[in-house]
């Protein structure tokens, strides 16, 4: 994909972020109460409109210098264009999202090593038995001392099951 | 000078020296660790200091923030990701230089600097405090609206070669910054019924998302990051800045200690703006702004001797005026109040021995920070030979761990893992993500202050156009954003004469 | 090597804690296990929270853990408490904050969500003024209030945040209230919003103002609540002044509805030797608030009492949901 497309992707998503933004700050924030007062609505719609604006002036740029400026383009931007990794990045969220669940449900110490296992065997594929236990078991027991007990921080304690 | 020393009596008590130190230890583990913050560090001191002396009790408080403040620097430098969002401008030229295999060079920098900006602003407290607490007193909600415009244009900056951009991200960092309870109106915004959604996005829990899920994703997506491995493990080596360097740049710490000072002082300001101007001014007025952002020391040393010359200056307002600048420091408030050191303009006649004890605290806070951290840099920089895969598993751990240690919300971790997923998809498309922070650190200062100023007028726009000091600063913002502007159509009239060229 | 050692301290760190959570589950006296105390906001009620889970920790010979779950008013943390299970494991640092946020409509419960176990401390707040107003009581306040054009500017904190209902109840106590402008600025900034002169009253918390009166350079018109506060104690309230207003704002513990009375009990008694200690009434002193320990019969009709109160008020100020 060359630069252009993908500004072009880009500017039409952020057009669409920011129009969507806009219309449902209008729909759902009371305007104000009077007096000359800048109300609650005022700021999220500056926002919302100056993402929509920028985002449209992206576009329109882009859709206007035709392809012939892609020789230039190159030299411009040195950088070559980064490859989006979808794949990597919704599993990291998807982790994520699941370790704060499991913090909540069954806290810190069991949360801990089933997430570190589920990462290093689907992301980074380790399948040897020591390295997956080292890094689990040493990660948590490691975080659990130092933090809960050394310095004090509360980790979570789960609601289901409680160890610890 | 007989309370002078009565001061140096109490602080000089190996009980103070100790807690000082434990403080700055405390305070740098934090700093340092990525996702975990010194402001969560003060909240697990203070109770530590409820049964001791006032004077090592306040030791403890300031030794940890001024640790935190100058750790934050590390992990900006080493990984990327900035401990606190003050230290979110030295991730820009620190971070590059560890890929060069300059990560010590860049770190010993960091905490020299950061102890000059400290005792330079300490020094400036000393001599100024009356005469700075009243011009800050001068700095209503019009003037402060103004200097965080001022701030907001720095975008400019920050944003490569494409200020439209920098703006976008900007936009987005201000938008995801409304979202909650608004705090003039209590109205929810963009809550769509959730009490989770009410409690906002956390400013801390957002800047961990940034900067420390891409690193993780970068590291578990396996490209590219090979060629870097080697280098980086080769060239690890504690190796110090030399003299000559630092003497070299002594104007422009000298400059930017004073911009720290300053921006402290301001109640309701805060360390990350005073970084954030700092580095603009060191690439506005450097001979060579265009090796700004790819490793240059001079983008270390401005914004980690402005964000810690805040130290000093949040002390001008927290002191002489009892207001807090920032969550940490209203802690450190917590403390004085608590062992019955009330500020405010009588602290310094009921109080002067425990405020010239909290001046030697500060001093002995520094010597113990430059201490652990010039010997720490031979342990930090063993991190880069730590393969990077198993190193993102431990940063998403202490990620999730130091966002929800926050405000202790499963919320709080899937804000994280959306907003750098979000950040991930952005740098992939070459939008720059250090303008989100800006606009998501300013961004509730910039609305409340505007709002609360047409309170003050009645809706009239004249409380603006009266004051001399919002002109200063609102002239310099378009000064600011329309050199940019010039800068980037010269640039583009010169592409095209190019493809004209090769065009024939 | 190392590796080894680790996984080992881990089995048996997992283990024996399993062990004790398992095992030794089945009919231990309250408590037995680390309480976890809801704080709602920072500032004072997290250090006063602080400070009294440790002095509740020494009497309980179990750790009370001030968890700070802050955000949306107090919302955040009232739901969370609710939420979990009535025994005594999870008690939440309450305050008025339940009957606003209740009736702004930001959470769909109310007090009756809760059992009481002991009302703590009482902050009660103060109006002040720069000195140069010459204002030296509510009287001469109101006199000029009446002679004056424009209306009087008057600081709080945020709309419906406490400071805003005290300013409201007292202004239109004093048959001012519709001449006055409400500014909302951050909690901390008072005392120097009134120095320069940007607006011409605040109601805040004494602590905030102590060391102003002592230069001379603010002025504490009233106390809002019916008794006077130690920190200022030359400053009438408004009740001297013939002024029918009493509002303070408690603090206290709570548990979810449901939790067995001899837990309640058990907590309550902990809370009171702790408010008694001479370390927590220093704290009080330099902080500037009133230990006010009340037994959870009288602080659950306290909080009854108050709740109609607030709902009255909110509904007059329009934020009523």
């Amino acid at each position: 994909m060359t630069n252009r497309a993908q500004d072009i992707i880009v500017g039409t998503v952020l057009f669409l972020v920011g129009a969507g933004w806009t219309w449902l700050v209008i729909d759902s924030i009371p305007p104000g109460f009077g007096d000359g007062e800048v109300g609650p609505r005022a700021f999220p719609m500056a926002f919302g409109l100056i993402l929509t604006v920028f985002s449209a002036i992206l576009l329109m740029t882009r859709i206007a210098t035709g392809a012939e400026t892609a020789l230039a383009e190159a030299s411009e931007d040195q950088d070559i264009p980064n490859r989006l990794d979808w794949g990597s990045a919704l599993l990291v969220l998807g982790q994520i999202v699941l370790y704060g669940f499991l913090l909540e449900k069954i806290g810190f110490l069991l949360a801990t090593p089933v997430v570190v296992l589920l990462v290093m065997i689907v992301s980074l594929r380790v399948r040897s038995l020591r390295k997956l236990l080292g890094m689990s078991l040493g990660l948590t027991v490691g975080c659990w001392l130092i933090f809960e007990k050394l310095l004090g921080i509360y980790l979570a304690n789960g609601t289901w099951l409680n160890v610890g | 000078m007989d309370v002078f020393l009565q001061a140096l009596a109490l602080s000089f008590t190996p009980m103070a020296i100790a807690s000082i130190g434990l403080g700055a230890l405390v305070g740098l583990v934090f700093g340092s660790i990525p996702g975990l913050t010194f402001t969560v560090a003060l909240a697990l001191a203070l109770p530590i200091t409820f049964s001791m002396d006032p004077v090592p009790a306040i030791g403890l408080l300031l030794g940890t923030y001024i640790g935190g403040m100058t750790g934050g620097s590390v992990s900006a430098i080493l990984l990327g990701i900035p401990g606190t969002p003050s230290a979110a401008a030295t991730v820009l030229d620190g971070y590059p230089m560890t890929k060069q295999g300059k990560a010590s060079i860049a770190l010993g920098t960091a905490v020299i600097v950061s102890v000059f900006g400290g005792l330079f602003s300490l020094f400036i407290m000393m001599v100024s405090v009356d005469l700075v607490s009243r011009l800050a007193i001068g700095f209503g909600p019009a003037e402060i609206f103004a200097l965080v415009l001022f701030g907001m244009s720095t975008i400019c900056g920050l944003c490569g070669n494409s200020l439209l951009k920098g703006l976008i991200a900007g936009a987005l960092g201000l938008m995801i910054m409304t979202v909650g309870l608004d705090a003039i109106d209590g109205v929810p915004r963009m809550t769509f019924g959730s009490i989770n959604l009410l409690q906002g996005v956390n400013l801390l829990v957002a800047m961990i998302g940034l900067f420390a899920v891409p690193f993780i994703i970068e590291a578990f997506s396996g490209r590219g990051s090979q060629d870097l491995q080697t280098t980086r493990v080769a060239k690890v080596r504690a190796e110090l800045p030399s003299l000559k360097l630092l003497f070299g740049k002594f104007s422009l710490m000298l400059r930017c200690s004073v911009l720290g000072t300053g921006i402290g002082a301001i109640p309701g300001t805060g360390g990350a703006i005073a970084s954030f101007l700092a580095y603009d001014h060191a690439k506005r007025f450097s001979k060579k702004p265009e090796s700004f952002g790819k490793g240059n020391i001079e983008g270390v040393i401005a914004p980690e001797a402005a964000n810690n010359s805040v130290t000093g200056g949040t002390l001008i307002p927290l002191l002489s005026l009892g207001i807090p600048g920032d969550p940490a420091t209203a802690i450190v408030l917590a403390g004085l109040m608590i062992h019955g050191i009330t500020p405010g303009p009588a602290l310094f006649m009921n109080h002067a021995v425990e405020v010239y004890g909290m001046y030697v605290a500060v001093v002995l806070a520094y010597v113990w920070v430059l201490g652990l951290q010039l010997m720490g840099i031979r342990i930090f920089v063993h991190v880069l030979k730590i393969p990077r895969e198993m190193l993102a598993v431990a940063v998403l751990v202490l990620c999730a761990i130091g966002a929800y240690s926050i405000r202790n919300s499963a919320f709080d971790i899937y804000a994280m893992g959306a907003i750098g997923v979000l950040a991930y998809v952005l740098v992939a498309v070459r939008i720059p993500i250090t303008p989100i922070i800006l606009g998501m650190v300013l961004g509730p200062t910039l609305e409340n202050e505007f709002r609360t100023a047409m309170m003050l007028s009645e809706g009239s726009f004249d409380i603006f156009l009266t004051s001399p000091t919002f002109l200063v600063f609102f002239a310099l913002a378009l000064l600011v954003v329309s050199l940019q502007v010039a800068a980037e159509l010269k640039l583009k009239k010169k592409t095209s004469e190019r493809i004209e060229m090769t065009d024939a | 090597m190392k590796l080894n050692t680790k996984i080992k301290s881990g089995f048996v760190g997992l283990l024996s804690s399993a062990v004790i959570a398992f095992g030794g589950a089945a009919h231990a006296e309250y408590p037995e296990k680390p309480v976890d105390m809801t704080v709602l906001f920072g500032g004072t009620a997290n250090t006063i929270a602080q400070l009294l889970s440790e002095l509740m920790s020494n009497e309980l010979g179990q750790p009370v853990i001030p968890v700070s779950r802050t955000g949306g008013g107090g919302a955040v943390g009232y739901s969370h408490v609710m939420s979990t299970a009535p025994d005594g494991y999870n008690i939440v640092w309450n305050s008025n904050s339940i009957s606003t946020t209740h009736h702004t409509g930001r959470v769909p419960f109310d007090h009756t969500a809760f059992t009481p176990i002991a009302r703590i401390s009482t902050e009660i707040p103060v109006l002040a003024a720069n000195s140069d107003k010459g204002w030296a009581n509510l009287a001469d306040l109101a006199a000029a209030v009446d002679s004056m054009d424009g209306k009087l500017k008057v600081g709080i904190s945020g709309k419906g945040s406490f400071t805003h209902l005290t300013s409201a109840a007292l202004f239109d106590a004093m048959g001012v209230g519709d001449k006055i402008a409400y500014i909302s600025y951050g909690s901390g900034k008072a005392p120097v919003e009134l120095l320069a002169g940007r607006i011409d009253a605040a109601i805040q918390w004494p602590g905030q103002f102590a060391s102003y009166v002592e230069t001379g350079d603010l002025n504490v018109l009233a106390v809002t609540g019916n008794e006077r506060v130690a920190v200022l104690p030359d400053v009438p309230t408004a009740q001297e002044q013939g002024v029918d207003v009493n509002i303070s704002m408690w603090r206290g513990l709570a548990a979810p509805a449901g939790t067995p009375a001899d837990v309640v009990a058990k907590l309550q008694s902990a809370a009171e030797t702790a408010v008694a200690s001479d370390q927590f009434q220093r704290a009080a002193a330099n902080i500037g608030f009133s230990p006010a320990f009340m037994k959870a019969e009288e602080f659950s009709a306290l909080i009854e009492k108050d709740d109609a109160f607030y709902a009255d008020l909110l509904s007059q100020l329009g934020m009523a949901k």
